[in-house]
């Protein structure tokens, strides 16, 4: 009995050759190709999820800038709308008084003129009523006539006037 | 008891080749192997479960283990590796369950050391050229030649006589005991004699082979 047998031997190298064949195609590699696919496409969810959050912290940071943006321009219109109103008001209000200052002037305007006209036409009556007296004090002289009357109240209004 | 192989049968051609046990115990440990590869790479999810876990675990630790070791060259020598571990983990064992174990035969232990020195010797030349790999030989300087050609026969002979020796000597100690005291005694010391040793000597023949591919790509 030799030690080796050349044909088991070489019949074991064989069965090496084909068992390493068969196991490399039925197990080693789908595993490896599995678990490497595997994690490449974790690494691939890694690096998504990594994308995602730093595009939302940029979009963030866009619309709080857009948000402080908005606030500040709404601050710029209330501003803006404050100042336009008080002006507004200002000029209302000024309008109003140089309104109510001529109403003034012109109420004034016209108490004077009524005043005039009063005195007028108090003249008017007094001299009829002077006349009226002194013809009766004279005697019954009926002073009819309206040119002296008109003159006489001319007269008296001339030195009323002073 | 025997300590040589049994012829099985004689394929009658070339004027009768035998088959012993050894080849017949191997082709049953590649259809057992064949089978279960086909049978636990089923249905595979994305998240692991169950027999999934478990292959998924031991060839990531053998894909990690080589990647260590070897570096770039790791995907072409892996699946050898593994290979062998797989074949050499259920022909250590198998005694178990009343297989003659086809290490214990030094005609496949040497076919293994063979095999192991001609993948060192290729993944040599992958990695260097065949230039390189000639020079190799006299590196670092020339004087280690002779060693180096030494070492040729060495490494082959020392993974295929430990192996051998270690499966053989479990497989007498083993016969003997079964023959002093038939029961319990067997099956305790069988966990060190069969499982223990069978690994130990997988583990060692695995690990020197991807030492020895190491050394060749560095």
């Amino acid at each position: 009995m030799s030690l080796i047998n050349p044909y088991t031997f070489i019949f074991t190298i064989i069965n090496l050759v084909v068992l390493y064949l068969i196991l490399r195609k039925f197990l080693f590699k789908p595993v490896t190709q599995f678990m490497e696919e595997r994690s490449e496409r974790i690494r691939n969810s890694l690096d998504e999820a990594d994308r995602k959050v730093h595009e939302a912290n940029e979009l963030k940071a866009q619309y709080e800038e857009i948000l402080k943006k908005a606030d500040d321009e709404g601050k710029a219109i209330i501003d803006r709308a404050e100042k336009y109103a008080k002006e507004k008001a200002e000029k209302i209000i000024e309008e109003a008084n140089i309104e109510a200052k001529a109403i003034i002037e012109r109420a004034k305007e016209e108490a004077e003129t009524e005043k005039i006209k009063a005195m007028h036409d108090l003249r008017v009556s007094l001299s009829h009523l002077i006349i009226e007296a002194a013809s009766k004090a004279i005697g019954n002289i009926s002073i009819d006539d309206d040119k002296i009357i008109n003159e006489v109240v001319k007269e008296a209004g001339a030195s009323w006037n002073k | 008891m025997e300590i040589g192989q049994s012829v099985v049968f004689t394929i009658p051609i070339f004027g009768g080749i035998p088959v012993t046990t050894t080849v017949v115990v191997t082709w049953i440990i590649m259809a057992i192997l064949t089978i279960a590869s086909l049978i636990v790479t089923r249905g595979w999810n994305q998240v692991p479960t169950g027999v999934q876990n478990f292959v998924e675990t031991i060839i990531d630790a053998l894909n990690s283990f080589t990647k260590d070791a070897l570096g770039e060259y790791w995907a072409s020598f892996a699946p050898y590796l593994g290979t062998v571990a797989l074949y050499l983990i259920l022909a250590n064992t198998i005694d178990l369950f009343g297989l003659t174990p086809p290490t214990k035969d030094l005609s496949a232990t040497s076919a293994l050391a063979i095999m192991s020195i001609i993948v060192v010797i290729i993944a040599s030349i992958k990695a260097k050229g065949l230039k390189g790999y000639a020079k190799s030989f006299f590196e670092p300087m020339p004087f280690f030649f002779p060693m180096k050609i030494l070492d040729m026969f060495t490494r082959p002979l020392s993974l295929a006589a430990r192996l051998f020796g270690n499966i053989i000597a479990a497989f007498i100690i083993m016969g003997l005991i079964s023959k002093v005291v038939p029961i319990v005694v067997p099956a305790i010391l069988s966990i060190y004699f069969d499982l223990f040793d069978g690994a130990l000597q997988m583990v060692v023949f695995v690990f020197l082979t991807m030492l020895y591919i190491e050394e060749a790509v560095e």
